[in-house]
């Protein structure tokens, strides 16, 4: 209930537009940045944030050593991205983002 | 020698009793007719559209005794002329030796003969005694001398080899008719089995094979060919439970020592295959593969509505439910190399590589880790899954440059304007006349905004930070055509520029990854960057270590991988078992059908019902947009019931005589 009111905040509140990056190269791409991908298109046309989040894909970020799927918002890299926790660190980490606050 | 003394093939009669060996002329595509193995001369050959004669001494009798009796124990039984007829046949054959009646006995026979291959159900009644009909029909003299004048015969060594033109298509020869047989018969287990024999991704078969099979189907000529695609995946799934169960360690009859260990580099469908065909045959088998997970072009090559990953994955587990290791992030040539597996006792090795490497230009400042470069192949690769299947774009930069002047480059440089990059450059080195591109392509490359640039090439790759900013590219000139007519071409001096570029995209071809040579003299490649083996054997210069798939044949299609593992370790199992690979006949009998052309599509003689062919009911496009699973649905199983039925058991019996 908490995190919904917050979701709500920060949607109801001044937006950014954001640019997120997940790394399609051969390694992420075999960790499964298709599914982490799905979740986060998912999640952006559920709360209509199509105009707010430019998703894209990215060519080798060069950071295969660290694992899980790199993915960076506004250029900075958030690290441990899998397919099962893909769907929270959208919630927790990529959405307060767009109000610009933590 | 390929010199017929008499025969007949596809309506065609050849007469040369009358005439010396010299005199007859060596027919060209009789030419794998000559030996069965080398030394060992074929002496007749009797198959679905006759028979042939390379030897007078052969012995007409005994030889149609054999084929006919052979053709009475394949039979299935479900009918009667086939059944029953055949065994009275090869029984009437037989007695023509103390024949008081000849000619009496001879029309007996032709007429049941007719009758076999008039009213038989399928393809193995009805070819069965064309053989034997046309040599009654053309020779019947030399039976009637054979059995007269009692002219002594010689009795040769036989080899007899069923197959049907859907099992010669397809490159790993797995029994369709067979299997669709257990299909029609209810065995959905004995059905999958059948194709487990041949690899163990029967679920990934059925779901993204090409379907060599389905092009030979002769039931083509009728109305369209069977779904065997669509058969194999219903009788995958279906029995999905089942088979689970049977691979474990108690499938593998016989475990050979232990120290007769097999390394296999690579986990795609040709290094899968072998480790399969090696466990299975009792060897210990380690798998080791670069990336972190297994699978390889199968994997990353095909998008996941076309094969869920889960169902690849779980065909993979096979492997270690048969006890084999897969050992991941382990690269040849980096991590180790041949020599070290050959000390640490590995006493084979199959090299199932692939080909994923894009070529490089081959130019100072390139680097394939820098941001900003990628090979054409691996570009489409993504942009095609990504983009094409799930609608997200790549992010690429403003201004790309394309290198090189095929089909590649050009669905480079088009997916390149489609991803929204601002300015796209294409550079080739020859003239426009000269791409090797389709025309379409480079005219609606044109049309979207493509810059060329002909006769240019590039000469340094610049970059800062580890990100490319730049290329240095240089002006070329025509030369005098060489001896095969094409005109060569040289860097004019002076007359380098540079283009500043977000991304630069080489283009211009694949081939294998050579870096695990390092260190390891003694295995060749080819001057196509491939891995160079006999073709028998799969065995590379190197005594020992062996190669298959797309590393040998470069990029193809992942039947034909899979073949090249089945063939790589029976291989290997004869390497180390016998120290040498032996002869396999069945290969040798496939090339002499092919050359007999078994796949051409024959007119049927017999009337047959018109069906239609199953249809694959697929997603909506609106539900299909939105989510990532399998685009095409499960068949129903009396729907499968109907399909199977419309097998017409092509079945083909044939023969040879030899030497030895």
């Amino acid at each position: 209930m908490q995190k919904i009111t917050k979701i709500e905040k920060i949607l109801n509140g001044e937006r950014k537009t954001m640019k997120l990056l997940v790394c399609v190269g051969t390694n992420c791409h075999l960790r499964g940045s298709e599914e982490v991908i799905r979740t986060f298109m998912e999640k952006i046309s559920k709360l209509n944030l199509e105009s707010q989040i430019e998703l894209k894909g990215s060519f080798c970020m060069g950071k295969c050593d660290i694992p899980g799927i790199s993915v960076e918002v506004d250029g900075e890299f958030i690290e441990n991205v899998t397919p099962q926790n893909a769907a929270k660190i959208f919630e927790e980490l990529i959405l307060p983002k767009l109000s610009g606050g933590k | 020698m390929a010199k017929v003394i008499y025969g007949y093939w596809d309506n065609k009669k050849i007469d040369n009793r009358d005439k010396f060996l010299f005199e007859i002329e060596d027919d060209e595509n009789l030419r794998e007719l000559n030996f069965f193995e080398p030394g060992n001369e074929i002496k007749a050959f009797i198959g679905w559209k006759g028979f042939f004669i390379f030897d007078k001494k052969v012995n007409i009798i005994e030889t149609f005794t054999k084929y006919m009796t052979k053709i009475a124990s394949e039979s299935c039984g479900k009918c009667t002329p086939c059944r029953v007829g055949t065994k009275i046949l090869a029984e009437q054959i037989k007695n023509l030796k103390n024949s008081t009646n000849l000619k009496e006995d001879i029309d007996n026979i032709k007429k049941l003969a007719i009758h076999i291959s008039q009213t038989s159900l399928c393809g193995l009644g009805q070819t069965s005694t064309i053989g034997l009909l046309t040599f009654l029909d053309n020779f019947e003299d030399e039976l009637k001398n054979e059995v007269e004048n009692k002219v002594e015969k010689k009795s040769y060594n036989e080899f007899l080899y069923m197959t049907a033109p859907c099992i010669e298509a397809c490159p790993a020869k797995v029994e369709v008719p067979k299997y669709i047989d257990y299909i029609r018969d209810g065995k959905f287990s004995h059905s999958v089995g059948v194709v487990l024999q041949k690899y163990p991704w029967a679920a990934t078969c059925g779901r993204v094979c090409v379907r060599f099979c389905e092009f030979a189907c002769r039931r083509t000529v009728v109305d369209a060919p069977v779904g065997i695609k669509t058969l194999k995946r219903f009788v995958a799934d279906k029995e999905k439970y089942v088979t689970d169960g049977w691979f474990t360690k108690d499938l593998i009859k016989e475990k050979k020592p232990e120290h007769l260990k097999v390394a296999i580099i690579g986990s795609g469908p040709a290094s899968i295959s072998a480790a399969y065909h090696l466990l299975l045959r009792g060897y210990h088998v380690d798998i080791f593969e670069a990336m972190t997970e297994p699978g390889g072009m199968a994997a990353i090559g095909i998008p996941n509505y076309r094969l869920p990953k889960d169902i690849l994955r779980k065909e993979i587990s096979i492997i270690e439910s048969l006890g084999g290791n897969i050992f991941y992030n382990r690269r040849l040539g980096v991590d180790f190399y041949i020599s070290d597996l050959f000390k640490q006792g590995y006493k084979s090795i199959f090299l199932g590589i692939g080909a994923s490497k894009g070529k490089a230009l081959k130019v100072p400042g390139e680097n394939r880790s820098l941001k900003g470069y990628k090979t054409g192949i691996n570009f489409l690769l993504y942009i095609n899954h990504y983009y094409i299947n799930m609608g997200l774009k790549v992010e690429l930069g403003d201004k790309i440059v394309v290198v090189g002047g095929g089909n590649v480059a050009m669905d480079c440089v088009r997916s390149a304007i489609r991803m929204g990059a601002k300015e796209v450059h294409l550079v080739y080195r020859r003239t426009e006349e000269q791409m090797p591109a389709d025309r379409e392509e480079i005219e609606a490359a044109k049309e979207e905004g493509v810059i060329f640039h002909f006769l240019t090439n590039p000469s340094r790759i610049i970059s800062e930070n580890g990100k490319v900013t730049g290329i240095e590219l240089v002006k070329m000139q025509l030369g005098e055509p060489d001896e095969s007519g094409r005109r060569s071409v040289s860097a004019i001096e002076g007359s380098e520029f540079i283009m500043s570029a977000d991304m630069i995209i080489p283009a211009i071809g694949q081939y294998v990854d050579l870096s695990f040579l390092k260190g390891d003299e003694g295995i060749e490649i080819n001057r196509w960057g491939l891995i160079k083996v006999n073709e028998d054997t799969l065995m590379t210069s190197k005594p020992g270590v062996f190669a298959g798939g797309d590393a040998v044949s470069g990029p193809a299609t992942l039947i034909e991988a899979m073949a090249a593992g089945i063939k790589a370790a029976s291989s290997i199992d004869d390497y180390l078992s016998y120290g040498k690979v032996r002869f396999s006949k069945e290969d040798k009998m496939s090339k002499i059908l092919k050359a007999l052309r078994i796949r051409d599509k024959e007119e049927i003689k017999i009337p047959i019902k018109y069906t239609r062919r199953i249809k694959v009911e697929e997603l909506e496009p609106s539900v299909r947009k939105k989510i990532f699973d399998e685009v095409e649905k499960p068949i129903k199983t009396e729907d499968a019931y109907k399909e199977a039925e419309r097998c017409l058991r092509c079945y083909r019996l044939s023969m040879v005589l030899t030497e030895r």
